[in-house]
């Protein structure tokens, strides 16, 4: 005690702080699953492909727009089954990578993202209204059933299996072009169907605008057979930004892909996953949805693949396993190269897929 | 008195002319200074005579019976959780000390002291997130700080304390440069040339306080605390040429990311602490904690890639990113109470007088102790882009220890070892979005936080 100090000697009055180690707290953090997907790499993917492609043919039969099923409806494992449409050999003729597709083929991948090859080819044109054009299939499980909807010249034609490998069409398109109304005239295509909780069907489809410009329209059925659209106007149009400069879905919407799903207070929602492309020209997988089954559909904040590359890939499916999402999109391989081949990307990003099979 | 006062005003003035901001820190705030302290609830503000001072009221520290040195340990495991899922929110343990060095300047009662929280697990980085990202946003990050503060207390007028003290965060700004030509089919021919310049410049905030003798009852104490953060800023060129087999690419790439990290809200405090039945001290605190002036901690990163690819070269560029439009976090602020109880039982050993006690001691003394802090959280629903997740805490605190009162010669002050233990509590939080296509989704968070401590301290 007793202790004097000289005023001269009060200099000390700094103290310093900075940050230690990094602090975590990014382990299982609360994760919709329904994006943004990241590409899988090579480790998740059998070693003869290319990561991010589950699915290159890389020549003919030039295989793309996928429709996955999950083999066996069991979401803890991961065997899939996968429906193309694919270019055919015309005249001994081998198709290039921009041929139509006139085959919807099949294929199957025990882990979900290794697709097995060559394809077995299970429908082709045969009906004058398909117009020798087959594409953009969807498959949907339904009743003991598959039921696969495929674009085709005349309108959305339906095909129904048993087995997933032979099928049997229905005898016209079951969605045609509507002669007034927002659609024009123009021809439905590249069909997503989902059934909901009631066992009734949704379809959502492609309708061009114009050049280079789409919009998704919306219909219903009990029965997945007959078809009644929904609505006005489109389920979902190209979206400029307030201030009405670019989105990412400024130009255009298609290839839809409806998903079921459920937020965390037992709200049904929907999801649909699209084709966006901006104004610019670039592609990219976008996300919008809603709570129940009708209304309108809400954005997420960004899109949810292919917006760190140039690839413009299209076509989305998604199927939701117990651990993670993945996603298949058809893509370029390359800026410079016009054959498309089947990327996968998986959310969260932090899921871990486990090894490949085959190896 | 006029020389008292103007005493009074130099000490102060040194702490706050010379600084923007606080030494407030993040180990202290969420758990604690001291076992003391966090055993009674951190309610310290009229009653913090220890190293604790330095964190909870400089003014208290001319308060100390005698020059005191302290250090301890502490460890707080967090097993903070979304959908009952741990986060791995990372555990807080470290080294806390101090020192208390009371004495007279002009006559006047005066005392410095210096208070240290160190975190035992090394010096490294801050995380930035995207802004869609979840983060338990008053937890994974501010807790890890080094805190150290350093502060002068006067007693101008017998029942008058006053006193402040500064400290700083380190924040940075730096650049990172990349020329030369990078070849791609034969990497380990690349020549780069690299160019770091790092500045870590202080980022400075006061507290400053005021203890008040209420005789025959205790103190009143008034503490304000001001607001800091981490301003972390980084920019990033590369130049060069990327060479594809002899095709030679010119690229172009420049980066600049800006944010605001361990943001620590400005406070003020009011405390009693209520020492009328000897042996017996009940502290309350309430805290006004000014969570709205909260900053999004969001990353504003602007980039630009540049690159002439020549034709069929089979490389593809992807499009810059669109710039972030940061959400406002609309944090509310929050009064937090705090409570603490603390009864010393005379347990063995003859009658000691300390000098500046009024209390007859014995030899061995017991401190038994208690406390609760309530934190309403200041996170509002997070039903839009963001997700800061965060729950209300409630923490309940015990502690006791060892008190040796003028044990020897050497040592005519005291020697106290004390201990102490916490429990929050996070009840379950459920969050609900409004967008159905949000990336996150509905989730609950909830949680607990265990912390354990002790610190022996030495009042010479």
């Amino acid at each position: 005690m007793g202790t004097r100090f000289h005023p001269w000697g009060v200099v000390l009055l700094v103290s310093c702080a900075t940050l230690p180690e990094p602090p975590g707290g990014n382990l299982n953090l609360p994760s919709a699953g329904a994006g943004p997907f990241r590409d899988i790499v090579a480790a998740e993917l059998s070693s003869t492909r290319a990561p991010p492609y589950g699915l290159d043919d890389g020549g003919p039969p030039y295989g793309r727009d996928i429709t996955v099923l999950d083999a066996d409806g069991d979401p803890t494992t991961l065997g899939v089954i996968a429906y193309l449409a694919a270019a055919v050999t015309e005249n001994g003729v081998a198709p290039t990578a921009a041929s139509p597709t006139r085959s919807i083929v099949r294929h199957a991948a025990l882990d979900g993202r290794s697709f097995d090859f060559p394809s077995e080819v299970v429908l082709t044109p045969d009906a004058p209204w398909e117009g020798d054009v087959l594409g953009s299939p969807a498959a949907v499980r339904a009743g003991g059933q598959v039921f696969l909807y495929y674009a085709a010249a005349g309108g959305i034609g339906l095909a129904t299996s048993t087995d997933t490998h032979a099928f049997t069409k229905a005898s016209g398109p079951v969605l045609a072009p509507a002669a007034g109304g927002w659609e024009q005239g123009a021809t439905p295509a590249s069909p997503g169907v989902v059934q909901l909780a009631d066992g009734t069907f949704r379809m959502f489809y492609e309708v061009a605008l114009a050049p280079g410009k789409s919009a998704i329209g919306e219909a219903s059925s009990a029965d997945g057979s007959t078809w009644t659209r929904v609505g006005s106007g489109p389920a979902l149009a190209p979206l400029a930004a307030v201030d009405g400069g670019d989105t990412w879905e400024s130009a255009s919407v298609g290839s839809p892909f409806p998903l079921l799903a459920q937020s965390g207070d037992g709200r049904s929602i929907l999801r649909l996953y699209y084709g966006a492309v901006d104004a610019a020209g670039q592609g990219t997988i976008a996300l919008a949805a809603r709570y129940g089954t009708d209304g309108d559909f809400q954005r997420a904040v960004s899109p949810v693949y292919g917006t760190s590359s140039a690839l413009d890939p299209r076509e989305p499916c998604v199927v939701v396993f117990s651990a993670f999402t993945l996603l298949y999109a058809t893509e370029k391989t390359s800026s410079g190269d016009k054959h498309a081949a089947i990327a996968v990307g998986v959310a969260p990003a932090t899921a871990a897929l486990g090894a490949p099979d085959p190896p | 008195m006029r020389r008292l006062a103007a005493l009074a005003a130099f000490a102060l003035g040194a702490s706050v002319a010379s600084v923007s901001s606080e030494a407030r820190a993040n180990e202290p705030d969420t758990y604690g200074l001291g076992s003391r302290a966090a055993a009674m609830g951190g309610a310290m503000a009229a009653d913090a005579t220890d190293f604790s001072g330095n964190y909870y009221n400089p003014a208290a520290l001319v308060g100390a019976r005698g020059p005191s040195l302290s250090i301890g340990y502490t460890y707080a495991w967090n097993h903070l959780q979304t959908n009952g899922q741990d986060n791995g929110v990372a555990d807080v343990h470290g080294l806390v000390g101090g020192l208390v060095v009371p004495g007279r300047l002009f006559g006047v009662p005066f005392a410095f002291g210096v208070g240290v929280y160190m975190p035992d697990t090394g010096i490294s980085s801050v995380t930035a997130l995207r802004q869609e990202t979840p983060r338990w946003v008053l937890y994974d990050q501010r807790q890890s700080i080094i805190f150290i503060a350093a502060n002068l207390a006067v007693r101008p007028l017998r029942w008058l304390e006053l006193g402040g003290g500064v400290a700083f965060l380190a924040a940075t700004k730096g650049s990172f440069q990349i020329s030369g030509t990078a070849n791609v089919l034969s990497p380990y021919d690349s020549q780069l040339r690299h160019e770091v310049d790092a500045d870590l410049s202080a980022v400075r905030y006061p507290q400053v306080g005021a203890r008040i003798e209420v005789p025959g009852v205790g103190h009143l104490a008034f503490v304000y605390r001001g607001q800091t953060k981490l301003d972390l800023s980084l920019t990033a060129n590369l130049q060069g040429t990327v060479d594809f087999a002899g095709v030679q690419v010119p690229l172009l790439y420049s980066l600049a990311t800006q944010t605001a990290e361990a943001f620590l809200p400005q406070q003020v405090v009011l405390g009693g602490s209520f020492q009328r039945v000897p042996r017996l001290t009940v502290n309350v605190d309430v805290v006004f904690v000014n969570w709205a002036a909260f900053e999004n901690p969001t990353a504003v990163t602007v980039s630009n890639l540049s690159v002439n690819v020549p034709a069929g070269l089979p490389v593809t560029i992807p499009p810059n990113p669109q710039p972030v439009t940061l959400v406002a976090p609309q944090f509310a602020n929050r009064f937090v109470p705090h409570l603490g109880v603390e009864y010393v039982f005379p347990v063995a050993g003859g009658v000691r007088h300390l000098e500046g006690d009024p209390i007859e001691r014995r030899l061995v003394e017991v401190p038994v102790r208690a406390g609760y802090v309530y934190e309403r959280s200041p996170v509002p629903p997070q039903t839009g882009v963001t997700s800061f997740i965060d729950a209300d805490r409630h923490t309940v605190s015990v502690g006791t220890g060892l008190t040796l009162n003028a044990p020897g010669s050497v040592l005519m002050g005291s020697l106290t070892l004390d201990v102490h233990g916490q429990l929050s509590v996070l009840p379950e939080r459920l969050t609900f979005k409004d967008n159905p296509a949000s990336f996150v989704g509905d989730y609950r968070a909830s949680g607990t936080m265990l912390g354990l401590g002790t610190t022996l301290t030495a009042v010479f």
